[in-house]
């Protein structure tokens, strides 16, 4: 039984060491990018036209805000609303606040993210072939129904496509409604980790697309086919994948952001991670050709594929090995056997603070480096919260092992995010 | 301006509708992978024990420590008269899990050519198994030291880099990463200075040395290696250009 148990540790300890130098990497490669790009002041972009891209399926709490929002910040930018059959105000909200609708009708609509930002492009390359725009000065940014950008975000953002060889820019993701401890959570999880490891990558050349504060290349989507977006439950990440392909290359605009609603309940956290974690494993499958493909660079390629085996490699495995030593921890403390650890019985505190640091010091220091880039977090708040990220990394572990039964059941349908009416939004409507 | 590669969209692995296997083969990648080195281990945590008991011989033999096995994977190490260990390297302790790991990553998981996967793992599986002997004589020589050395020249040998941790963990000028290390081996010399200030035995200063840094200096040497084998598989490549810029 023993044995069995060390054997069980050593898959732990591959784990550990290879979250651990991805950890490593990211933080390093991270926070250097980030001191470099606020360093740097943005300068107007007036080189490029701006399409914005935004599919919509009942998104009257939000539409209406949102399409101002974005005509306060890029008055001469085109914005193109997207309504997959809503059947609430959305188009008329969406018309009313100045943007370009396009309507699906059933049965074709509510297929899913991909097919309607398809149906949406359709009008964006309409559009450029009669406005007669060059596909590589043209910038394609799509936006959830939900997403705020940053003062500076479009500066920083079309900035990078100064580089010939940029298809795509994904800027960092914050998380809007904070007021819930979950809320709040995710926005430790999005903007103090999730951020940095975009950062990260731009290194690698390798960064994801998300699907809220997207900017695409037209030339680069245009290089992709008449419907750059598949059916891909992530289908943000699928295109980013697609991009790198064709030799395109992906970066972050570390500087600016665009904000969400983060959802507040922790089934609605669970079905929306265990949606991405399908989506994501599924991409996965493309590592083979990412590798063999000539035009991908080795380091794109290969931290692409880290990135890509993580939840099935790391994740899943480390959720047994992690519970299994929380039990024999556990164990222990109820009596039923001795420590995992030699000499504990020579001071069981020292041990217990080392310990206690080796575990809980990186979430800490992360959770204190987030509230440094959060105005309204504060010391107190960011340690307690260090603590429980420990924790709340069971909900992604169980998103994990969801999305595996899914996959093995072929079940792939889900109902998108519910949105909520904001406080601010109805006060600034008012 | 650059120019699209033109190549056809991947449709047949796009859709997540269209899955035909269970994850593909990343996943059973990653299980054949994982499932090497559980059953690997199993097989030859002994062998490996054995292997770096007969390295750790030869090392400390050569530093001046008298030495003699006394089983496969059983050592006894005397330092003059006030320093006889027993010293068992079990296979927890011994390279197992990290050659293994290693190997198993390289072998079914990562990409690349043959060449480069068996160059760069062979690198990686050496630098742990060095490192790994390394940490075994360390927890050795610490017991020497404390046992042969005297009572205050030990207390002046630990408080020194404990001073030094402290000042490092405090300072601002120094990265993040650096700040974190010298908390931990902070702590780490804290815990032996408490026990040979209180008088304990030598052997209580190794066992928590050698429960304390052994997990975390063996885990951090495997990520060390794990990041020799991914740079060894994407070999000199030049940074893009915006990365450098």
């Amino acid at each position: 039984m023993g044995t069995l148990y060390n054997a069980v540790m050593a898959v732990a300890l591959l784990l550990l060491a290879w979250g651990f130098a991805q950890f490593v990497l990211w933080y390093r490669w991270g926070t250097a990018e980030l001191e470099s790009a606020l360093r740097r002041p943005p300068a107007p972009q007036h080189r490029y036209h701006l399409v914005f891209l935004i599919p919509c399926l009942n998104e009257e709490a939000v539409i209406g805000e949102t399409v101002n929002a974005i005509r306060e910040l890029a008055p001469d930018a085109t914005v193109v609303v997207v309504d997959d059959a809503s059947a609430d105000q959305t188009r008329k909200l969406a018309t009313g606040a100045g943007a370009m609708v396009v309507r699906r009708e059933l049965p074709a609509a509510q297929k899913g993210k991909g097919p309607a930002l398809n149906r949406g492009f359709q009008s964006v390359t309409t559009l450029a072939r009669r406005r007669r725009l060059d596909p590589y000065r043209t910038i394609v940014c799509v936006m959830d129904a939900d997403g705020r950008l940053s003062p500076n975000a479009i500066p920083v953002a079309l900035e990078r496509f100064d580089d010939p060889r940029v298809g795509g820019v994904q800027l960092p993701v914050r998380i809007r409604n904070k007021g819930s401890f979950l809320a709040r959570m995710q926005d430790l999880e999005f903007w103090g980790m999730s951020a940095i490891a975009q950062m990260a990558r731009v290194r690698t050349r390798s960064v994801s697309l998300g699907g809220n504060g997207q900017f695409t290349r037209l030339a680069a989507l245009d290089s992709v086919g008449p419907c750059p977006w598949s059916d891909a439950l992530t289908e943000d990440l699928d295109l980013g994948l697609e991009l790198t392909l064709r030799g395109w290359e992906l970066d972050c605009a570390s500087a600016g952001w665009v904000s969400q609603q983060g959802v507040e309940t922790l089934r609605a956290l669970l079905r929306q991670r265990t949606r991405w974690y399908q989506g994501h494993m599924l991409c996965a499958r493309k590592s083979r050709i990412l590798w063999e493909s000539p035009v991908v660079p080795r380091r794109t390629a290969l931290e692409t594929i880290v990135y890509l085996v993580s939840p099935s490699f790391v994740m899943l495995p480390w959720s047994i090995a992690f519970t299994l030593g929380l039990a024999a921890v556990a164990a222990h403390i109820a009596g039923a056997g001795p420590i995992p650890l030699d000499g504990v019985e020579a001071n069981l505190g020292l041990y217990a603070a080392f310990w206690y640091l080796l575990t809980f010091l990186p979430p800490v220091v992360m959770a204190l480096l987030y509230a440094r880039r959060s105005e309204d977090e504060d010391v107190v708040g960011s340690f307690a919260k260090g603590h429980a990220l420990v924790f709340y990394a069971y909900v992604n572990m169980a998103a994990g092992w969801c999305a595996l039964t899914r996959i093995a059941l072929r079940r792939d349908t889900w109902a998108k995010t519910v949105r909520v009416v904001e406080v601010a939004d109805l006060e600034r409507a008012a | 301006m650059r120019r699209p590669v033109p190549i056809q969209r991947l449709t047949g692995l796009a859709g997540a509708g269209r899955s035909r296997l269970l994850i593909g083969s990343v996943a059973v990648r990653s299980v054949l992978a994982l499932g090497f080195v559980f059953v690997g281990y199993l097989l030859l945590h002994e062998r490996f024990a054995a292997f770096d008991v007969a390295v750790a011989q030869v090392v400390l033999g050569a530093l001046g420590l008298e030495t003699e096995t006394v089983g496969p994977s059983d050592l006894v190490v005397t330092g003059g008269e006030d320093f006889n260990v027993y010293a068992i390297v079990t296979g927890t302790c011994s390279s197992a899990a990290g050659a293994l790991g290693i190997a198993g990553v390289t072998v079914f998981l990562l990409p690349g050519r043959a060449w480069r996967r068996l160059v760069g793992g062979g690198l990686a599986v050496a630098l742990f198994v060095a490192f790994n002997v390394v940490r075994i004589c360390s927890i050795l020589l610490l017991g020497w030291w404390l046992a042969t050395a005297g009572t205050g020249l030990a207390v002046v040998s630990l408080a020194v880099p404990l001073i030094t941790c402290a000042a490092v963990a405090a300072s601002g000028r120094v990265g993040l990463p650096s700040r974190i290390a010298a908390l931990l081996a902070g702590g780490l010399l804290a815990v032996l200075l408490y026990g040979v200030v209180r008088g304990f035995d030598y052997s209580a200063g190794m066992v928590s040395y050698h429960a304390l840094a052994g997990p975390v200096l063996t885990f951090g040497t495997l990520a060390v290696s794990l990041i020799v084998l991914w740079r060894a598989i994407v070999g000199a490549e030049p940074q893009p250009a915006a990365a450098l810029s």
